[in-house]
């Protein structure tokens, strides 16, 4: 039997070369004494034996019913340089995200990519990276990629495609590109924009043409009124005092993920007295920087022309004379604003020269821009809050717009469209894909070739993702940096900048290309150093020059003025979506069913509308249920063209405004197909961005919305039941302004129940005042809710997305849950947002009811959970007050090959060969019917402890453990570390008067703790509407939530209660 | 006293002396004749319909655990906040119906209420059959029930021991304890029984049968002297485990933190309700059973009575429970404690918490009344409402609790899948095709303690003047 059983492989000595006594163990079913042996004083060895020779007999009669994969470990002949098994390793990139470049740091576990984070050393990143950029490592593992080039269809051979680039290439030298077109999208890339114009001075009569939802088009236009060629680049850091017009420049605009960071760094008060920065939004949307905002407005896409204009007005009375045509400006008012509030934010912005800075949104027209920037000028701040940074080598092209009119006039022959989707994201007005057909020759060169234009091409070239090729970009701020790759193509794919090099003749690779940019300026060593550090060319653009308002006056002149939104002439806007953007990240799980930061909407867009919109147009406040949550249909209709998608109600919104979230109704893959409804049919060139005289009617028919969050409903209407007022008051958000909190320091603690004596059911497992003990806090008055966080911590902890038809039932698995909370009237609320993941609660309530002791305690303090001891009882979770565990209720990382066989795990989660690469493999694939939940990313934290224990005396240093959500926060809103170190950070943080534990009348002593918001609301305006919020003392944002009849919640004001001792 | 057998038991007039338990002039033989005679006789087609009804039940239970275990615990309607759903709320519905056969068996015996021994099997039957209906469901709701035996304190090479604070373990051992002393309870009280029935017994397959069963009964003095020994010393154990079981299951909930869980008013509130939904179970199933088997001179309308009385009192306790616990969730000023309350009644669920009042609270009051207490009509129909009502309340305590608990970030609604309600009418097949069975092959009533309370066995019968 040990003979038949002599493994090749082998896990101990002792099953490598039993002994003969073992041997003689194993042979006998029962060992003599094996029932009289206590087991707990049985040595390990004496241990094994026994249960070994249990084992071999079980193992005969279980080895044909266990199935398990082959599998095989090699180890490594000669270890690879730098490498140390199970050790990841990082390489500095970059790479535009959402059109805008930034450095990041990619972990490579083993040569794979699995997570990206931001890179300390790239000015626009600050080691902080988006939600989008988190997510765009998982677009390289995306089983639905393109992985061969194919023709009309048919799967193809990079040969075949390097015969026909050749073959135009050839062609375009004999005619001199002559009906030769190219549709790139915006890349600020040397290499890339070198390589454009080669083609265009080889290729004279070539066309280059250029669209892309994300380039910041009225911006740039704004800069040309104003006689700059260059883009405003904001210095938040500089401001004390900003006003921002439409513009998510802390969200999901621009350089939001630097602009969070320094706006975080103005408002990060450590004592009662500490200044702030202010915030003033005017939106027609509610953003995140809304939710931000000290003081906020609603106005209509439209009426943003009206309040920049009034805006000058009241700054002329403040003594600050704006050089502008301010009677043509004024022809842009058609409705009057709130005269008091503008009066008084200029005189704020008046009264912080130089350290003040007005923002205005990229959807708005250059005009306003144009005009901002003279705001900017006037107030002192360019220069100081704002610079105009000279663009250059940026190649002249046309518009999509021109290429389609080229295309019908049949003057373009062959028609490479490199990146970018135009058959999906064109207006309305413009048929694509009817132009297209008129063209000989379409190669599309994109990921996906399920792609809309894709699909009507010639030709699809499988695209290299960012993490397959080299390039190098040029980021907002003049920094450039290589685009590293991290993995050889894993299938058949080329980069544009191949295709670039192709269509010139030449078969380059793109690690030739950018070498031959930067040879003369780096090599050898100097070369490898831009490689390591992420950044190649560290200086600043030069400043474009100086605004001369004289275009602008021009421009101001020949303005219409425009309809005033109303009831029958409703506003429909168009966003690019704050995950998908334009539909580029359609085929990506994590964002798709990444809840949406104000509406929580996961998988789907919707007609957004307020709640007096919505009543206008008989939409039913609350959604249906049937099972799961169904809304009403509408059909909105703009210039003889309509959709039809859900209406969702959000509070918030600009009155008699729709949103339509861009980038949904795609169908490139099976995550983007059904995720929504696509709008770009109700846009026209004229209007991309915003258009009057909707219409919106219901149509029957109801649709099931994914939203992770409810509205409304936090507890009973105040005035319906005022007996029960009190029982929507929840202390879990507190909030206090400034002034306030100045004044009554220990307000916040108020704030909460107080309870006077805490006992303990059970001792303390541990003395949790020895030893490094882990907490952490969150700074509610920077967080932004942008949900960066919830992706990185999706990425290192391999949580699985559960598709649309398990979020509505409530079965999403993310471990950090942005909550959001509003309160105040529910068409015009304040937003407060809290994540809230497992708190590492001391007395956890979770550990004393799990029957098989599953979830225990470490010795620094952390509540772990065993996954192969957890049964699934999901008594945890009932227990736990903040609902932040998650079940497994199916398989979610069920093998492939397993599914195939079986078609009664069809619709599990499956996960293929090369999504299986992209999973951490420091962190346990979890199987269907176990608990989990935040781990404090216990995989880092144990990696510090050895590499403290290894090079040092065992104790890790402050700041040597960074878990996930922390490193990639924009904010730096989350801190972790040694709390029983009075030195280290979090410690620091925790003694701070703001910071609060959630629930701490539950005696559950959580080790993440909370950082009460502080508000800086403007005095003047505070003295006239002081109803807008609560008492003198400081406010809980209880039930920070919209009452049904729009009631908000009411101050718990426990300033009076005694002390307790 | 007139010759004429007494047919109305119920409407006696007491001073006529204490009214007879079992009527219609009874003797011994004629006794031990109509209780074996469900046994002797042939299936009834009522009988054989209703069996394939409750096996096609058990099928489908049987089959559906099989999908949960193929799928995972998905396949019910659970989501994040409500992790616990209508497996929980069957797991406690079924233990709750199980308490009024042990309440039945061994309190009313320790007590001496002789009119127990007419139900008493039944209900024993009763418990037995619902325990292990209630057993089946903390089984399949783990998630990893290939796992579940991590429960059991079991000796293992990595020294690992349950969590002995987790009132789920308690559950374990409280519930299984149970399980094992009502089946033992239960089968003690048979083996007189089987031996009639072995006696009885015309095929050499029944004799063999139910003579391995009868463990050699032979009704000598030593057995009865023996037998009688252990049944007390059963009813003895058996009675505590009545206010036991239920409390602990009640643990379940009252020692979470979650509001609308987390109160002390419980043990006493479920053990009150589950004798409730356990009486109003015996009365559902002995309507049927003693006009199926054509007993209604030994069930009597005065065991119904009895019965319906008792209902009246667990229901007005409930009732009391449930006003209770609103009035703490306003004195205790915790605003979420007094929220979980307002939800219920107001909330989505609303219509849960009014079902469950009109059933638990309002129906039984119709009690009050004897016409009522004695109308086998009303009676059913009001047993009904009961069961209904007691299912409601479990789905109240559990579904409304955790649907909307202390971040309303979390909240969530709960809405059954077509396995959730597969699954409780599922179990009622495993249910009924069990009872069913038991009425087929054993007696279902206590023929020898029956016997000992009819009036020949007064060793003074004869001086009375009787036949």
């Amino acid at each position: 039997m040990i003979e038949k059983n002599k493994m090749t492989e082998w896990r101990s000595l002792e099953t490598r070369d039993p002994d003969a006594e073992l041997s003689a163990e194993l042979l006998n079913e029962f060992p003599e004494g094996a029932a009289e042996e206590s087991l707990t004083t049985t040595s390990r060895r004496e241990f094994m034996g026994v249960m070994g020779a249990g084992m071999a007999v079980g193992a005969g009669m279980m080895s044909g019913c266990v199935r398990k994969p082959v599998e095989h470990i090699y180890p490594y002949s000669n270890r690879p340089e730098h490498t140390i098994p199970g050790r990841p390793k990082y390489f500095a990139t970059s790479i535009p995200v959402g059109g805008v470049v930034s450095g990041f740091l990619i972990e490579s576990h083993d040569g794979r990519p699995t997570k990206l984070e931001g890179n300390p050393d790239h000015p626009t990143s600050l080691g902080a990276a988006s939600a989008q950029a988190q997510a765009s490592v998982l677009d390289l593992y995306d089983p639905e990629r393109a992985t061969t080039p194919s023709t009309s269809g048919v799967e193809s051979t990079l040969a075949d495609v390097d015969t026909l680039l050749a073959g135009i290439a050839a062609k375009a030298v004999g005619n001199k590109g002559e009906g030769l077109a190219l549709l790139v999208e915006s890349r600020p890339s040397p290499t890339y924009e070198r390589l454009l114009g080669v083609v265009k001075s080889t290729y004279p009569m070539a066309a280059i043409y250029r669209d892309d939802a994300t380039e910041r088009v009225n911006a740039r236009a704004g800069m040309a009124l104003m006689g700059l060629t260059g883009l405003p680049f904001l210095h938040v850091d500089q401001a004390t005092t900003i006003l921002a017009i439409d513009s998510d420049f802390i969200g999901y605009e621009g350089e939001a993920v630097v602009n969070a960071r320094h706006f975080a760094d103005g408002r990060r008060v450590v004592k009662p007295g500490d200044s702030m920065n202010r915030l003033y939004v005017i939106e027609p949307t509610f953003s995140i920087t809304g939710a931000m905002a000290d003081h906020r407005q609603r106005c209509a896409s439209s009426d943003v022309g009206g309040f920049v204009s009034s805006l000058v007005a009241a700054l002329a009375k403040h003594g600050v004379t704006v050089d502008l045509d301010v009677a043509a400006l004024a022809t842009q008012k058609v409705r009057d604003f709130d005269e008091k509030w503008i009066a008084d934010l200029a005189g704020d912005l008046a009264g912080a020269t130089g350290q003040s800075l007005v923002v205005i949104g990229e959807r708005h027209p250059a005009v306003l821009h144009a005009a901002v920037a003279v705001i900017n000028d006037a107030l002192g701040g360019t220069g100081k809050t704002v610079s105009y940074l000279a663009e250059s080598g940026v190649t002249e092209a046309g518009t999509l717009s021109d290429l389609v009119s080229g295309m019908n006039a049949s003057k373009v022959d062959t028609l490479v469209v490199l990146g970018g989707n135009p058959v999906y994201t064109a207006t309305g007005d413009l048929d694509v894909k009817t132009a297209m057909a008129k063209v000989a020759t379409t190669i599309v060169v994109s990921s996906y070739a399920k792609d809309e234009t894709a699909a009507v091409a010639t030709w699809h070239v499988a695209a290299s993702h960012y993490l397959e090729s080299w390039g190098d970009w040029t980021a907002s701020d003049g920094t450039v940096s290589v685009q590293q790759p991290l993995i050889a193509p894993i299938f058949k794919t080329r980069s544009e900048l191949e295709i670039l090099s192709a269509l010139l003749g030449k078969s380059a690779t793109s690690h030739e290309l950018v070498v031959e940019t930067w040879e003369d300026r780096l090599s050898g060593k100097t070369w490898r150093k831009a490689l390591h550090d992420g950044v190649a060319v560290a200086a600043k653009r030069a400043p474009a020059g100086t605004l001369a308002s004289a275009g602008l006056n021009k421009a101001l002149a020949g303005l219409k003025t425009p309809t005033a939104v109303s009831a029958t002439n409703l506003e429909v806007n168009f966003v690019l979506d704050t995950k998908l953007v334009d539909g580029r990240n359609a085929n990506n799980g994590w964002l798709q069913e990444l809840p949406d930061s104000m509406t929580k909407l996961t998988w789907d867009n919707a007609a957004l509308m307020n709640v007096k919109t919505a009543g206008r147009l008989g939409i039913n406040k609350t959604p249906k249920r049937s099972g799961v949550k169904t809304y009403d249909m509408v059909e909105v209709s703009v210039a003889g063209r309509s959709v039809k998608l859900a209406a969702f109600i959000s509070p918030g919104l600009a009155d008699d405004t729709i949103f339509l979230n861009l980038g949904y109704g795609r169908t490139n893959g099976d995550i983007a197909t059904g995720a929504g409804v696509a709008v770009n049919v109700l846009r026209t060139q004229a209007a991309s961005a915003f258009a009057g005289g909707a219409t919106v009617k219901t149509v029957s028919g109801r649709y099931p919305l994914a939203s992770t969050q409810d509205h409304w409903f936090m507890g009973p209407d105040p005035d319906e039941s005022p007996l029960f007022a009190e029982l929507g008051e929840r202390p879990l958000v507190r909030e206090i302004t400034q002034d306030d909190y100045e004044k009554h320091p220990d307000a916040i603690d108020h704030m909460g129940v107080h309870t006077p004596h805490q006992e303990n059911l059970w001792p303390d497992v541990q003395d949790y005042s020895k030893g490094q003990q882990w907490g952490m806090t969150i700074d509610l008055n920077s967080c932004t809710g942008c949900n960066a966080c919830a992706i990185a911590c999706q990425s290192e902890n391999n949580i699985s997305i559960v598709r649309k038809e398990r979020v509505l039932k409530g079965r999403e698995m993310h471990w950090i849950r942005m909550d959001r909370y509003y309160r105040g009237e529910p068409d015009n609320p304040t937003a407060v947002f809290q994540p809230m993941a497992c708190v590492h609660c001391e007395n956890a309530p979770c550990e004393a009811v799990c029957p098989v002791g599953a979830t225990a305690h470490s010795p620094d303090g952390m509540n772990d959970m065993v996954y192969n001891r957890c049964v699934g009882t999901r008594y945890c979770s009932n227990n736990c007050p903040y609902k932040v565990r998650r079940f497994n209720y199916f398989a979610y990382n069920r093998d492939e090959t397993v599914t195939s066989v079986n078609p009664f795990l069809a619709d599990d989660e499956k996960l293929s060969e090369i999504q299986k690469m992209q999973k951490n493999p420091d962190v346990t694939i979890r199987f269907r019917g176990v608990m989990e939940k935040c781990t404090y990313c216990v995989q880092r934290v144990n990696q510090a402890k050895i590499e403290a224990k290894v090079t040092g005396d065992g104790v890790v240093k402050d700041g040597d453990i960074v878990p996930a959500c922390q490193q990639t926060c924009p904010a730096g809103a989350i801190v972790f570390g040694d709390q029983n170190d009075p030195t280290s950070r979090v410690s620091i943080l925790k003694k701070q008067a703001r910071d609060y534990e959630v629930l701490g009348e539950l005696n559950n002593r959580a080790r993440t703790t909370y950082l009460a918001r502080l508000r800086n609301p403007n005095p003047a305006i505070e003295k006239r509407s002081p109803s807008s919020h609560g008492g003198d003392h400081g406010e809980a944002v209880a039930a920070a939530h919209v009452g049904d009849a729009g009631h908000g919640t009411h101050a718990v004001d426990q300033h009076t209660e005694e002390k307790h001792d | 006293m007139s010759d004429k057998p007494i047919t109305d038991n119920a409407n006696y007039d007491p001073l006529d002396g204490r009214a007879p338990l079992i009527i219609g002039g009874h003797d011994f033989h004629s006794l031990t004749e109509a209780t074996s005679k469900p046994l002797e006789s042939k299936a009834t087609t009522a009988w054989k319909i209703i069996f394939s009804i409750s096996l096609c039940g058990l099928a489908l239970y049987l089959g559906l655990i099989g999908w949960l275990v193929w799928k995972g615990t998905g396949v019910w309607g659970l989501n994040n906040p409500v992790a616990w759903g209508w497996a929980i709320i069957n797991f406690v519905f079924w233990v709750g119906i199980g308490h009024a056969g042990t309440l039945i068996s061994a309190v009313l015996y320790l007590f001496r209420q002789k009119w127990r021994t007419s139900i008493n099997r039944s209900a024993e039957a009763m418990t037995v059959f619902a325990v292990v209906c209630a057993l089946s469901f903390p089984g399949i709701h783990v998630g990893r029930l290939w796992n579940a035996y991590f429960l059991f304190p079991f000796p293992n090479q990595m020294d690992l021991w349950p969590n002995f604070r987790s009132p789920l373990l308690w559950d374990v051992f409280a519930v299984g304890i149970y399980g094992l002393t009502s089946l033992l309870f239960w089968y003690v009280g048979l083996i007189p029984d089987l031996a009639t029935i072995r006696d009885r017994a015309t095929t050499r397959g029944r004799q063999i049968a139910y003579g391995i069963f009868s463990l050699g009964w032979r009704g000598s003095f030593r057995h009865w002297w023996n037998y009688e020994k252990a049944y007390m010393c059963l009813a003895g154990l058996a009675t505590p485990l009545v206010l036991s079981v239920h409390s602990i299951v009640s643990f379940d909930f009252a020692v979470s933190n979650l509001p609308g869980w987390h109160t002390t008013i419980f043990p006493p509130y479920f053990v009150a309700g589950a004798v409730f939904s356990g009486f109003a179970m015996v009365i559902t199933l002995m309507v049927i059973v003693h006009k199926a088997f054509g007993m209604e001179n030994i069930i009597t309308m005065r065991h119904f009575e009895n019965m319906s009385k008792i209902i009246l009192l667990t229901g007005t306790i409930v009732g009391y429970a449930y006003g209770m616990e609103f009035f703490i969730a306003w004195y205790s000023g915790s605003e979420y404690e007094a929220f979980a309350f307002y939800n219920r009644a107001s909330g989505p669920y609303a219509w849960g918490y009014w079902i469950m009042i009109s059933c638990n609270v309002l129906s039984p009051q119709i009690f009050w009344f004897k016409k009522c207490r004695t109308n086998l009509v009303v009676l059913f129909i009001v047993s009904i409402f009961v069961n209904i009502g007691m299912w409601f309340e479990r789905f109240v305590i559990v579904i409304t609790s955790l649907h909307r608990d202390f971040l309303p970030s979390s909240w969530d609604y709960f809405s059954p899948t077509w396995v959730d309600i597969g699954m409780l009418i599922g179990s009622f097949g495993l249910f009924m095709t069990l009872f069913c069975l038991f009425c087929r092959y054993l007696p279902v009533v206590a023929t020898s303690e029956v016997k000992a309370v009819l009036p020949q066995a007064d060793p003074h019968y004869d001086e009375k003047g009787g036949h």
